[in-house]
């Protein structure tokens, strides 16, 4: 790549230069030419640098304030929608989770049952048919 | 106003403005952005001159963009510089958006640098850690190839007349 005019970069950008060497470079037609691109190349970068419309955040710390906000938010919309619905829907609480007692009819509970009545007796005696010796004989 | 604060009020165009073109979207560049003065923040301002503490934020700014792009957040373009032709009649920004996007890394990092964000030679060469010497000869190459591809739009421009326009950091500084 040819070195040449690399002085005039350096003289546009505000470095301190030899000023022979410049002399010298702007001499040349193509050391002007080169001069005034450099200069219409720094209009157009500047250009596209205005179309910057998405600025940074204004403030070093804006991303906590963020999550705060959204926290913030987060809080308002619980509690607003328990109002709006305690005003719709009347109190929630364990008095309306409560529910409506049933009252049922009970049928008529049946009479206790009465033994039946024995159809024979009998008598168990101890002692009488068993043999005296008792035992295996 | 802190020393972070006042740094970030100054700076912080300069390093968005930077980022985007390097990233690419500007949500990405305002996010590293961001993530950029969180570091300054948390290491603290380093006790050197302003000039110093510029090219110590762009170091940062770059090695943060670097390992985004790395990390495969944004594909590579896939044109050579020599397609870049631009017609003549084609808008002079967008085909130098183009171009410069087709630079070589260090090309583009530099002519960045210094046209964006309006450091000096020895800044960039700072952040970039490398000579003065290869800022000025990659600064150079790096307008020779815009100069090759934006041919017909800035023989356009020519003829509406050219004015001597300052780098931003030149503009503050005077």
């Amino acid at each position: 790549m040819d070195a040449r005019f690399e002085v005039i970069d350096a003289f546009v950008d505000g470095e301190r230069v030899d000023a022979a060497a410049l002399k010298h470079a702007l001499s040349e037609p193509a050391g002007r030419d080169y001069l005034v691109d450099v200069w219409l190349l720094r209009e157009g970068v500047q250009e596209e640098m205005s179309a910057d419309t998405s600025a940074p955040p204004a403030m070093l710390r804006a991303r906590a304030p963020r999550t705060w906000l959204f926290a913030a938010a987060l809080i308002a919309c619980v509690i607003g929608g328990y109002f709006i619905g305690y005003r719709v829907s009347g109190p929630v609480g364990p008095q309306a989770l409560v529910p409506p007692p049933i009252t049922t009819t009970s049928p008529q509970a049946p009479a206790p049952l009465a033994a039946p009545v024995p159809t024979r007796v009998i008598t168990v005696q101890f002692g009488t048919d068993a043999p005296a010796s008792g035992g295996g004989e | 106003m802190t020393d972070v604060e006042r740094f970030y009020a100054d700076h912080r165009d300069g390093v968005f403005r930077y980022l985007r073109r390097i990233v690419g979207g500007p949500d990405a560049a305002r996010d590293l952005t961001q993530e950029v003065f969180l570091r300054v923040s948390r290491a603290g301002m380093p006790d050197a001159t302003e000039i110093g503490r510029r090219a110590w934020l762009f170091k940062i700014a770059r090695n943060l963009a670097l390992n985004h792009v790395r990390n495969g957040h944004r594909r590579p373009m896939p044109v050579e510089l020599g397609e870049v032709v631009v017609p003549a009649t084609q808008e002079l920004g967008f085909a130098m958006r183009t171009a410069i996007e087709a630079l070589p890394a260090l090309d583009r990092d530099v002519f960045l640098l210094r046209e964006m964000a309006g450091l000096s030679y020895g800044e960039i060469a700072t952040a970039c850690e490398v000579t003065v010497e290869t800022v000025r000869s990659r600064l150079h190459q790096a307008r020779q190839s815009l100069r090759a591809a934006l041919g017909p739009a800035l023989d356009v421009r020519e003829q509406r007349g050219v004015r001597c326009t300052p780098a931003p950091r030149d503009r503050q500084d005077s």
